[in-house]
Parts: structure tokens; C-alpha cells; sequence
């Protein structure tokens, strides 16, 4: 299997510094061009076929630009280096561009997992899709099966060129809208345990297939179940080999843990201007705002380091599963103090709910929306508990737990 | 200076592994005592990057080194600020180990230890110092001390022989016995023309600017050694002890805490690499994040250290087993070269200045 790393990388050496500011200035340029001019305002409230529209629209105009995809490699319409994506995430989110939410695990997560595992023709018909607006979930998790993803029960069973599938899905982020859904069944007995799962691109017009909105905390209903019945999946939608889907889903984690921290370090970077010039601005040095904004940037800076580091940093090189489950666990842990403390500075009247700007991505501003969701990251894609758990016994080697029979 | 790229780096961490428990004889032997000096005087010309890899093994083995004082800031002093003839006069000798300098840079860094006051007396074509100079870095162990002088409501660096008449230096008995702090008075000593490195405001803050980026980072890449050494044998550790049947590393309420170090140190090293290329570049956040990497990398590692004794049970805060030297080196280094409350005061007041902008965006 190749790595993650490796697909995704175009193999470009280095970027001078000259040549970032020079992709800094021209991105820069760009967005004072494109980027819509109010969104933000026309956009608070907006949720269902008028969200889906502005996201759709908005993800167009970054693919004409290539600025969509920049962890692409270079055949697919991407290239660049992870210094000059943090420069063009950086710009963007400087810009106060629209986050990319609508159609964020088709460009993260489908595509790395095609770039990586798919077949030759699974990426021709998929990967220009995608750039074409294609919108892709993720359907892993199942009632019995959450941390425990290898107890999954949703069956699919070999019937000459198609699996028939039955079972049921939950916490599928976007499955409302999607075209298509990244499927992890069993395809063997279930005390085959892991080693009995397969990896599926499910059609979602599929007959069969029925999606239910599940509101979530934040009063949105982004998340849903989905049922299968009787679905039947051509076999050449498969990703990887029959009984191979558990490794092909750590690779969609992994990209989902890893490749999407670039630019959610740098949206945070800028998200703590806001903060700083909020609640540092009228204080004295020393005061206890100042303090606490000085360990944030300390921490946001330093993912900023982990995240845009070459590959070639001297010290010893973690695997990219290991990296990715690091950087996952900083930035959604971060990310919680940060909008913790977005609460604290905004006091009682930061307590009004406003009108949500879902486009805004994870960092809107809105601090108590934003920390409230923030659980949307310690949560969903392996939980905080389970990367420590990846940390402590495949990074530092200590023993797994035993368990239960 | 010349560029060394992936592959030589990786021979200095290597080396600085091997050898950097062995003593200063063996370090100045295998020339990491040399790395970043002038190739004219017998060193490697290698940026101060290289030598954070040396300090960081030096870290990790609690190491009694004179690498910081002599050639990682009193050499740095004198190749910063001294003339020609100075650098000839010192250098040679501290690349080789024969004679040991330090830099006493109290109240540059840090809160307000006092600094000696410096006179010319022109009549005598000599200056004059008094006063006290608190924790000064191997005071006793060196035959020169550069040290920091207020003149005038300026500042001078000022070279000082430790056999001066008038210099009086005690130790100041610091909990960690792996460093030696001293308190130095200056009591009317009389120093030379010749051993005045510098006066010229711009020179002098120019260069008080460079050491204190070092001071900083030295600190910082000392505890990021003691992480990892700490965070090492405690996964060895709780590997191997068993208890109710297991070992005790296969609990999540162990093997998380391990976790969240590995973490803590993965972040902290890579904010420590990145302001290592900042100062290098010379970049406008260079300062600020120096002093983060300072604040992570201190933290970190006495956080770790906590975590380390509490994981091995009684026998990890037996005076036996040593883990009592890492902790008190990993306060200390905490407070070394500025307190963590310095460090949050400079890295807010320098985000002010810049409107808050952590991006970082370049100007047109």
C-alpha cells in the first residue's frame, strides 16, 4: 500500500522565501478579486439549499483559480509544497475567505484515499468530479461501532458483479447533501474483527439508500444517520482489496487528521487576531489577559510549526499515521481553549445567539456557537481518547489494553 | 557561516548522542565545542541552529558542561561584539577548552537582577565597576566573565579576567547540582581598554539582542532534551513493572499522560526549530517566538519530569534513581534566562506591536 505521504507529495523541492511572498501576493491579489464581498452577512442563517449554493458556488471559483486543492499532486490539478500551502490557506483565511465545509471531505478525505488505495480509473472518474462540485461523506461509524470501529455489522454480501448492502450508518457529517459516501463494511464474518471489513464508494442515489438528519448541539442538523437496504454496490466501487477496508480507512483518517491541519492552523493563527485585538488591546503588560493570550499564540504558534514542517526536519521522522494523530489531538483540544476563551472575552453579552454563518467554517467569531461546536473535532474521526491511545502504542510502543471478551 | 544541510545536521545529533555524557574533554575532542566558531580559529562555522542539536543532547543527560557559558554565549559575546584582536586574543582558547568564559547577562533577561555600573576614568585610560551581578552561569568556574555594564544610562560589554582585584564570586547554591550559578560583585575593579568589547549603543544592543535570543533557546533546547530522556525512560519503564496481572503502561490513565507529553514535546521542539530559522532569517516575529519556544520547551519539560516520577511510583522520587536531578535542572531552566511571566509579558507586548497578527502576512 503506498503512503499517504507519498501520493500526496508532487515531489517538489523547497520554495524560496522570495517565491512564497510572491504566491502570497498573488493569492492575496486574487482574493481581493474573489472573494464575495459580504458573505459573511448575506450568509448568517443561511443553511440548507442556499448554503449549499453559496458553498457550491464559492468552491467553483477557488477550482478555476487551482487554489482548491493545492495538497493535490500536480497531475490533479494541485503541486504545492506544505510551505505553500500554509501560505495559501494562510492568505485565504487572512482574506476572510469562505471556508470550503460543503465539499471538505471530498477534497480531504475522498481524495486521499483515492490518491492513495483507488484504482486508475476510480481517480480519473472520481478526482475530476470532485472538481466538478461532486460532495462526498463519510459513512464509518454504526450505533454498536463507534471507537470500536471494528465491531461494525452493516453487511454487504458478494453477489455476482455487485455487494448487496444492508445496514445502518450514524454521525455521517454532510450526508444531506452528498453525492457520495466513503462505505466501510463487513464483507466477511464478524469474528473476523477487522481483518473482515471492506471499503465501498457508495452511490448515494442509489435505491436503498435512506439519509435522516440528527440535530446536533449547535441546533444544526449537519450530521446524519444513514439506512441501507438491500443497496446494491458494483464491485468495482471497491477501494482496495475485499477484507483490506481497515487499512484503507486509517488512510482516509489519517488525511482527515493530517493534510486538513494546515489550513485549520492557519484559519486559527487568524482567528486569534480577534481575540488578541479584542482582549489584549486595553490591558497592561503583565495583566492576566495578556497572560493567557500569550500562551494561546505560544500554542497556536506551535502547531503552526508541527503542521507546515518539512518533511526533513532532522529530528526523527514519525509515521504519518503518528503525525496525523498528533496534530488531530493538538488542534481540537486547541481548539476548545481557544473558543473557551473567545467566551470568556465576549462575557454575557458574547451569550446572544446570532444568526450562524455555517461558511464560516469551525472559526466564525461567534465564540459560544464556535465553542459549542468545538466538540465537532474531539469527537468525530477518532476521538480524543482513542489518538491517545494511537500515541501511547503505536508512536511510544506501550502495551494495549487487554480486552474484554 | 556556511549552509549544512539534512545529512550534516543529522551527523551532529548523532555525534552530539554519543559523546555528550562523556565530559567537556571528549566534546571539545570531537570538535562540538568548535561547531559555530569562525573556521579561522579552529571551529566548524556552523549556525547557532547546530549547536541547540549539541545543547539538547547535553540536555538529556542532565550533562555538568561549560558548552552553554564558554562558547555558546561568552565566545558568542566576543564574536558578536569584540575587535579583531580580542577574538584572536580569547577564541582559540575557549574553542579548546583551555580557558572557560561565561556571560553574566543578568537583568537583560529576566526581571531586574541588578548589573554592574561601569566608569571611564580617562585620567587612567581605565573603567571601573561596581556593584553585583546575581546567578551568574559557571561565575566561579570561568577565568573570563563578559559581562552586561551600566554606564551612563547606556550599556557596555566589558571582558573581566576572574583573578581581577576586586572581584569577588560565591556560589549562590542552586538546588540543581548539574549547574553552578555564582554571585558575582564587583568591587572597584579596574579593567583595560583592550578588554572593552564594546560601547557603541547600536553595537551593544545589537549584540545583547543576539545573546539574549540564544540565552533563550540554549534553555529551551535543554529542556527539550530533558523531555525526551525523561519521556523515554518512563515508557521503558512502565513497559516492563507490572502490577494486577499487566504491565502498568497498558492503562489508559498511564499510557494518556505519556501521550499528552509526546504530544507536548512534538509541538514544543517543532515551535523550537522554527524560531532557531527565525532568528537565523532575522524575522520580525524572531523575538516573540523565541520566547514561546522558551515558555513551551520550559514547561514542558518540568510538566514531564512531574509525570515521570509520578508514573514510576516511589522509586522515582528515590535520590537513587536520579530523577530528582532532571526535575529541579527542568525548574531551574524554567527560570534561567527569563521567567515564564517574562516570557508571556514579551510575547504579548510584541504581538501588540504587530496588531496581534500571528499569520505572519508578508508587507508589500
Amino acid at each position: 500500500m503506498r503512503s499517504l505521504q507519498w501520493a500526496l507529495q508532487g515531489g517538489r523541492a523547497l520554495s524560496s522565501t522570495e517565491e512564497l511572498d510572491r504566491l502570497a501576493r498573488d493569492v492575496r491579489t486574487w482574493c481581493v478579486n474573489h472573494v464575495p464581498q459580504g458573505w459573511r452577512e448575506a450568509q448568517a442563517g443561511q443553511a440548507g439549499d442556499e448554503f449549499a449554493r453559496f458553498q457550491r458556488a464559492w468552491f467553483r471559483t477557488l477550482v478555476d483559480s487551482g487554489y482548491a486543492v493545492p495538497h493535490w499532486p500536480r497531475d490533479w490539478g494541485g503541486g504545492f509544497t506544505v510551505a505553500e500551502q500554509a501560505v495559501i490557506f494562510r492568505e485565504l483565511a487572512l482574506a476572510d475567505a469562505p471556508c470550503l465545509v460543503l465539499h471538505f471531505m471530498s477534497v480531504h478525505h475522498a481524495a486521499a484515499t483515492l490518491l492513495a488505495v483507488g484504482t486508475e480509473h476510480q481517480r480519473r472518474r472520481h478526482l475530476q468530479a470532485i472538481l466538478d462540485g461532486a460532495v462526498w461523506c463519510q459513512g464509518f461509524s454504526e450505533p454498536e461501532a463507534g471507537s470500536d470501529l471494528s465491531a461494525l455489522r452493516t453487511r454487504a454480501r458478494r453477489s455476482g458483479d455487485v455487494y448487496v448492502v444492508n445496514g445502518h450508518k450514524v454521525w455521517v457529517s454532510g450526508a444531506m447533501e452528498a453525492d457520495w459516501c466513503l462505505l466501510l463494511v463487513r464483507t466477511a464474518e464478524p469474528d473476523a474483527g477487522s481483518r473482515g471489513l471492506s471499503y465501498l464508494i457508495l452511490d448515494m442515489r442509489l435505491a436503498g439508500v435512506t439519509v435522516r438528519p440528527i440535530r446536533q448541539n449547535s441546533g444544526e442538523s449537519h450530521f446524519c444517520e444513514i439506512f441501507l437496504s438491500d443497496v446494491e454496490v458494483p464491485v468495482t466501487d471497491r477501494v482496495g482489496a475485499e477484507g483490506d477496508g481497515w487499512a484503507v480507512a486509517q488512510m482516509t483518517l489519517d488525511s482527515e487528521r493530517g493534510a486538513t491541519m494546515v489550513e485549520l492552523a492557519e484559519r486559527m493563527a487568524v482567528a486569534f487576531g480577534w481575540l488578541g485585538r479584542r482582549g489584549g488591546e486595553p490591558q497592561e503588560a503583565g495583566s492576566s489577559a495578556r497572560d493567557r493570550l500569550a500562551v494561546l499564540a505560544s500554542q497556536i504558534q506551535g502547531l503552526r510549526a508541527l503542521t507546515g514542517r518539512p518533511a526533513s526536519h532532522g529530528r526523527t521522522p514519525a509515521t504519518p499515521a503518528a503525525s496525523a494523530a498528533i496534530n488531530k489531538l493538538y488542534y481540537s483540544e486547541l481548539l476548545q481553549h481557544v473558543t473557551e476563551y473567545g467566551v470568556e472575552l465576549t462575557g454575557l453579552s458574547g451569550q446572544r445567539s446570532g444568526k450562524r454563518t455555517m461558511s464560516a467554517g469551525w472559526l466564525s467569531g461567534h465564540w459560544i456557537d464556535d465553542f459549542v461546536r468545538s466538540w465537532e473535532w474531539t469527537i468525530p474521526g477518532g476521538t480524543s481518547e482513542i489518538q491517545r491511545n494511537i500515541i501511547a502504542e503505536r508512536v511510544l510502543g506501550l502495551p494495549r489494553e487487554k480486552r474484554g471478551a | 557561516m556556511h549552509e549544512l544541510d539534512d545529512a550534516d545536521r543529522a551527523e551532529i545529533r548523532g555525534l552530539a548522542a554519543k559523546v555528550s555524557a562523556d565530559g567537556d574533554a571528549r566534546l571539545v575532542e570531537s570538535g562540538l565545542f568548535g561547531l559555530e566558531m569562525p573556521q579561522k580559529f579552529g571551529g566548524g562555522g556552523a549556525a547557532f541552529g547546530e549547536l541547540l542539536i549539541v545543547l539538547e543532547a547535553l540536555g538529556s543527560h542532565a550533562a555538568d558542561s561549560r558548552l552553554l557559558g564558554s562558547v555558546g554565549l561568552c565566545a558568542a559575546a566576543i564574536v558578536g561584539a569584540g575587535s579583531e584582536d580580542q577574538q584572536e586574543r580569547w577564541l582559540p582558547g575557549l574553542v579548546s577548552g583551555q580557558l572557560a568564559g561565561t556571560l553574566s547577562i543578568g537583568g537583560l533577561v529576566g526581571e531586574s537582577a541588578p548589573i554592574p555600573t561601569v566608569e571611564y576614568r580617562a585620567s587612567a585610560s581605565e573603567w571601573i565597576l561596581n556593584g553585583r551581578a546575581d546567578l551568574v552561569l559557571d561565575g566561579s568556574r570561568s577565568d573570563l566573565i563578559v559581562t552586561v555594564a551600566s554606564m551612563d544610562g547606556r550599556r557596555a560589554l566589558v571582558a573581566v579576567s576572574s583573578t581581577s582585584a576586586g572581584l569577588r564570586i560565591e556560589p549562590a547554591g542552586v538546588l540543581d547540582e548539574t549547574r553552578c550559578l555564582d554571585d558575582v560583585t564587583f568591587d572597584d575593579v579596574r579593567v583595560a581598554d583592550a578588554d572593552v568589547l564594546a560601547t557603541d549603543a547600536e553595537v551593544v544592543d545589537r549584540v545583547l539582542g543576539e545573546l539574549a535570543d540564544r540565552a533563550c533557546l540554549a534553555a529551551a533546547a535543554d529542556s527539550a532534551g530533558i523531555t525526551q530522556r525523561v519521556l523515554d525512560d518512563t515508557v521503558t519503564y512502565v513497559g516492563q513493572r507490572e502490577q494486577f496481572g499487566r504491565p502498568i503502561g497498558s492503562f489508559q490513565a498511564v499510557k494518556h499522560q505519556l501521550a499528552d507529553l509526546k504530544v507536548a514535546l512534538e509541538v514544543s521542539t517543532a515551535l523550537l526549530d522554527q524560531a532557531a530559522d527565525l532568528v537565523q532569517e532575522g524575522d520580525a516575529l524572531a523575538a516573540v517566538t523565541v520566547s514561546m519556544a522558551n515558555h513551551l520547551c520550559c514547561h514542558t519539560a518540568a510538566v514531564a519530569c512531574g509525570v515521570a516520577i509520578q508514573m514510576h511510583g516511589a522509586i522515582g522520587y528515590t535520590w537513587e534513581l536520579g530523577l530528582h536531578r532532571y526535575l529541579k535542572r527542568a525548574k531551574l531552566n524554567e527560570f534561567l534566562f527569563g521567567s515564564p511571566q517574562w516570557h508571556r509579558a514579551r510575547i504579548a507586548a510584541g504581538l501588540a506591536e504587530v496588531g496581534w497578527d500571528l499569520a505572519g502576512r508578508i508587507h508589500d
